[in-house]
């Protein structure tokens, strides 16, 4: 669909006409992101009827109004990269945050950063590093947004065990309203600085993103401060090698890495138990045989060999209850603390540092894919071609458990017939807080290209929320094949669904804010929305 | 084997939107201030000029989803070609981004979509056999006055190849007379092709004319043969990278050594038959040129097939080997930097298979000379960042760019080739070369 001359106009206004476009070949790069063949059954989603490049959350505002006059739909995006990122009607237009990239304040006492929209997990944890400190390592890997990543999205993170995950770390918040008026979070919305989302002044954190972000389908965050942690390593990790192998230079001071093995299953989460309770995890991730080898060489061929050459599928029992973890230390007294828990551990729960999954070059490759998260997007995307996840909950660890036994035995016909890769008993499980609790579940990777193996994901994606306990059992929202994703009618508790629909009704009175990925309005009369008080 | 777009489509469709294109690879990452990796999407901005983007546009023509445009051909050639994106995808992937840019380019010329600019510059390459728009018969005007064997005539071992730029850039003639008069001062066996030489077709491939790749390479694998030389040397990157792996490419591999100047020189400083013991103060750093850094890394040929493991694992049989970018020539200049008595050497943030471009490549310069500039402008910050008088490079359109930059800005560091600072390092020999 094409706006009309007076819409584009409008918004032309606002940014000048290097930074607004209605060219084909423009507006096709903003609807093309992995996930999309499982939703859309084909690479594209929907093309959006122009891209717009604000410059400043001044510039979000005033498109913002002029897309409530003129009833165009708007979805924001950074790097773009999730399904729910993309704009949903032929009538919405994209907005690219890439031009707010500032840093625009690192508060080393206080341990926080504030950021604008297009600024990257990686450029924030070069700039926290310098300063002694560390932002958390997110799962989408070092490209990622870190206003999406904490305030729009799922945000779990590999360190949240240390770090916990990015939607916990929201000090402060600007936020476009789907109306346009700005609103500062917390401290901020009264001056008193970049410390509490939660007051003095307007607290709405909940609102802004509950448990996994709404996804620009409720305004534009254009400023987030960021909670920052120590960083007890070297000023700076060292990486060295060719494009083929680079790796941390030797042993990073302060940083630890363990690939542990359990002979059963329960001897695995009972050690996972012992180690939180002590509190010492940086990250602490449930791993399976084939995840161990396969994301760490350069290419699938040279992955494939030592696969073959390390482990083979004789090999493949013999380390299937296992786990990565990192830890550090700010002294040398905490890491022999460290060092003698995880020996009690080991030897408590029959645990095993495998010699060919503890060598130096896998730790050197573990600990970057930890901190840096350099290995989820390879893991995800290289070795198959996508990945979805199925029954997945964040909860206390028995529902994890509980969540990986309902994913293997969903998963278990598919994994027979080839549709997926073979992952022997692939649970996947990331502790989150430092609490007795994390995030479980399974993932599958799949090849979109392969019409067996997407309907297989597509399939899988369907049945893994009805398996007991239903409540949390769900995929992950960019995955769901259905639309609006969150609004699956109480996957998530009671009539949560609706709140959220009657939540987006409120703050979006014109139904602007591309909700596609979250909720569509629900008025207050319908009758199940408890509470509401029409 | 001859590839063509469509052979490129699951790249194309594979490209899963991670932005790594756009950035150093993240282990790389030294400073906040230098760490993107494309100059197109740095200055155009909307995804589509990085080459994420332009994996979207290829995929887009081959599902017959657009259709061309004088604003899409903007957004295709509106790049270097520099493979920094290429380096930092296959951090993570197994994609040839690279390659299907190419053959996007290509397929574009195939069908009529040129851009004014290149079609000036390759008419003069089809009359002239040079990218320069000059005439045939100047080519070898930059060495008139030399003593060197004319290979058209005489026998020798080397083939001296000044490359389209050197030959016909007056400013530049001085750096490429010292570079010819340093191998004959280490008693090279050298000559040159004079007005014979012809352009290598490396830059036309780039701009997406695969033809002229083709027919300069049949020209000059011939004119080898015929002269023939044991090895070929060349000052130019551009001209490096093209006989040496995109004639590779095309299964047109000339059967002598191909060498850039800076190996040479590396070989001869080893064998002490050049001799640096003239003490040069200065602090520089040194710009990798993409053609002999990242894009000089020999062609891997591979013929098997895709096959699948652990169910839907993707491999290759045989195994398939990446270029990467980790084995172009990155060492031997340093080498030779380090090997000069007082010099002192500091590196950029960006640099090898990571470095950020000159700005000249890929039809550029000819077409968008301002984004040019810019480009190389952003480089100069960093390497005045470095605190470095001198930047140093070892491809004549680098040199040719950088100094433009420098004049337009006003920024006080030199550009020197690295032969310039080879010649400055030697207390006698090498010597007496006059612009």
């Amino acid at each position: 669909m094409e706006l009309s001359r007076e819409q584009y106009n409008a918004l032309e206004d606002v940014v000048g006409p290097e930074y607004i476009s209605e060219e084909p070949a423009i507006r096709d790069a903003y609807c093309k992101v992995w996930g999309n063949r499982i939703i859309y059954d084909d690479d594209y989603a929907v093309r959006p009827a122009a891209v717009v490049l604000p410059g400043s959350a001044e510039d979000v505002q005033r498109i913002v109004r002029v897309c409530n006059r003129y009833k165009i739909v708007f979805k924001p995006s950074a790097t773009l990269f999730a399904t729910g990122a993309q704009p949903s009607s032929e009538n919405a237009i994209a907005l690219d945050l890439r031009r707010m990239n500032r840093i625009l304040e690192i508060d080393e006492k206080n341990k926080h950063m504030v950021v604008e929209p297009y600024v990257s997990h990686l450029k924030a944890q070069i700039a926290a590093m310098e300063r002694g400190l560390y932002l958390g390592a997110i799962g989408a890997g070092p490209s990622a947004s870190v206003v999406a990543t904490h305030c729009c999205f799922g945000g779990d993170c590999l360190t949240s065990p240390g770090t916990a995950a990015n939607g916990r770390n929201v000090l402060g918040a600007e936020w476009v309203l789907p109306t346009g008026e700005i609103l500062r979070l917390g401290t901020a919305g009264t001056g008193a600085g970049w410390f509490s989302a939660d007051g003095p002044g307007p607290s709405l954190q909940g609102i802004m993103r509950g448990q996994r972000g709404a996804s620009g389908a409720l305004g534009v965050v254009t400023k987030v401060a960021a909670k920052l942690y120590d960083w007890c390593g070297t000023k700076m990790w060292n990486f060295v090698g060719d494009a083929a192998n680079y790796h941390i230079d030797g042993k990073l001071e302060g940083y630890e890495i363990y690939t542990i093995t359990f002979p059963t299953k329960n001897d695995m989460f009972e050690a996972v138990y012992l180690l939180h309770e002590e509190q010492i995890a940086l990250s602490l991730m449930r791993a399976n045989p084939a995840a161990h080898i396969l994301a760490v060489p350069e290419g699938n061929d040279e992955a494939w060999e030592l696969w073959q050459k390390s482990v083979g599928e004789a090999g493949a029992d013999r380390i299937l209850h296992s786990i990565i973890m990192c830890v550090n230390a700010r002294s040398p007294r905490q890491k022999e603390f460290n060092e003698r828990v995880i020996k009690k551990v080991i030897q408590k729960m029959h645990g095993e540092l495998t010699p060919e999954l503890n060598s130096p070059v896998m730790q050197a490759k573990n600990l970057a894919n930890t901190l840096l998260a350099t290995g989820g997007v390879r893991a995800a995307f290289r070795v198959v071609g996508c990945f979805s996840g199925a029954a997945h909950g964040s909860d206390s660890l028995d529902l994890c458990k509980r969540l990986e036994e309902i994913g293997i035995e969903l998963e278990k016909p598919y994994i027979e017939r080839g549709d997926f890769l073979q992952v022997w008993e692939y649970g996947q499980m990331a502790s989150e807080h430092n609490t007795v609790g994390g995030r479980g579940g399974i993932y599958i990777q799949y090849d979109p290209w392969d019409p067996k193996s997407l309907e297989a994901a597509r399939k899988i994606a369907r049945e893994s929320p009805k398996p007991e306990p239903e409540n949390y059992a769900l995929p992950l929202p960019g995955e769901m094949p259905e639309r609006p994703a969150a609004m699956m009618g109480g996957r998530t508790g009671e009539n949560v669904g609706d709140w959220t629909g009657y939540i987006k009704w409120m703050f979006d009175p014109n139904n602007v804010s591309d909700g596609d990925n979250y909720a569509l309005p629900v008025p207050p009369i319908k009758p199940n929305v408890k509470g509401s008080g029409g | 084997m001859k590839m063509a777009l469509i052979d490129y489509e699951m790249t194309t469709a594979k490209c899963s939107r991670c932005s790594y294109c756009k950035w150093v690879p993240p282990e790389m990452v030294k400073s906040i201030d230098f760490m993107t990796v494309c100059p197109s999407i740095d200055r155009y901005n909307f995804h589509s000029f990085s080459s994420s983007g332009r994996l979207n546009i290829a995929l887009g023509l081959l599902k017959e989803r657009l259709q061309y445009s004088d604003a899409m051909l903007d957004i295709i050639y509106k790049c270097q070609m520099d493979g920094a994106c290429d380096v930092s995808c296959k951090n993570n992937t197994d994609l040839e981004p690279l390659q299907a840019i190419q053959e996007l380019r290509i397929n574009c010329v195939e069908n009529g979509q040129i851009i004014p600019a290149h079609m000036v510059v390759i008419d003069g390459l089809k009359k002239e056999d040079n990218m320069m728009q000059e005439l045939k018969a100047d080519r070898g005007k930059w060495a008139e006055d030399l003593d060197v064997k004319d290979l058209t005539k005489e026998k020798a071992d080397v083939l001296f190849h000044a490359g389209c730029r050197y030959s016909y850039d007056k400013e530049l003639w001085p750096v490429v007379r010292a570079g010819l008069t340093l191998l004959k001062s280490a008693g090279v066996d050298v000559g040159i092709m004079k007005g014979e030489e012809a352009c290598c077709g490396g830059r036309a491939y780039q701009m997406g004319y695969a033809a002229e790749l083709t027919k300069y390479a049949e020209h000059n694998t011939e004119a080898i043969r015929n002269a023939g030389v044991k090895i070929l040397v060349t000052p130019c990157a551009d001209c490096y990278q093209a006989f040496k792996v995109l004639y590779d490419k095309i299964g047109m591999k000339p059967k002598v050594e191909v060498l850039h100047i800076t190996e040479y020189l590396e070989r001869l400083i080893k064998e002490g038959k050049l001799k640096l013991d003239k003490a040069v103060p200065m602090k520089v750093t040194y710009h990798d040129p993409c053609h002999l850094g990242r894009l000089a890394e020999p062609w891997i040929h591979w013929n098997g097939v895709e096959k699948k493991v652990l169910g839907q694992m993707i491999v290759h049989d045989p195994p398939k080997k990446y270029r990467r970018g980790a084995k172009g020539v990155y060492e031997t200049p340093r080498n030779i930097i380090r090997s000069i008595p007082g010099l002192e050497f500091k590196e950029m943030y960006r640099i090898k298979e990571y470095a950020w471009c000159c700005g000249a490549g890929g039809g550029v310069i000819s077409a968008y000379p301002d984004f040019a500039i810019w480009t190389a402008q952003k480089r100069l910050e960093e390497a005045e960042s470095t605190g470095a008088e001198a930047l140093v490079t070892a491809c004549p359109w680098c040199k040719r760019n950088f100094q433009d930059a420098v004049n337009e800005s006003g920024k006080k560091i030199k550009v020197l080739d690295i032969i310039e600072l080879v010649q400055q390092a030697m207390a006698t020999k090498g010597k007496g070369v006059s612009a």
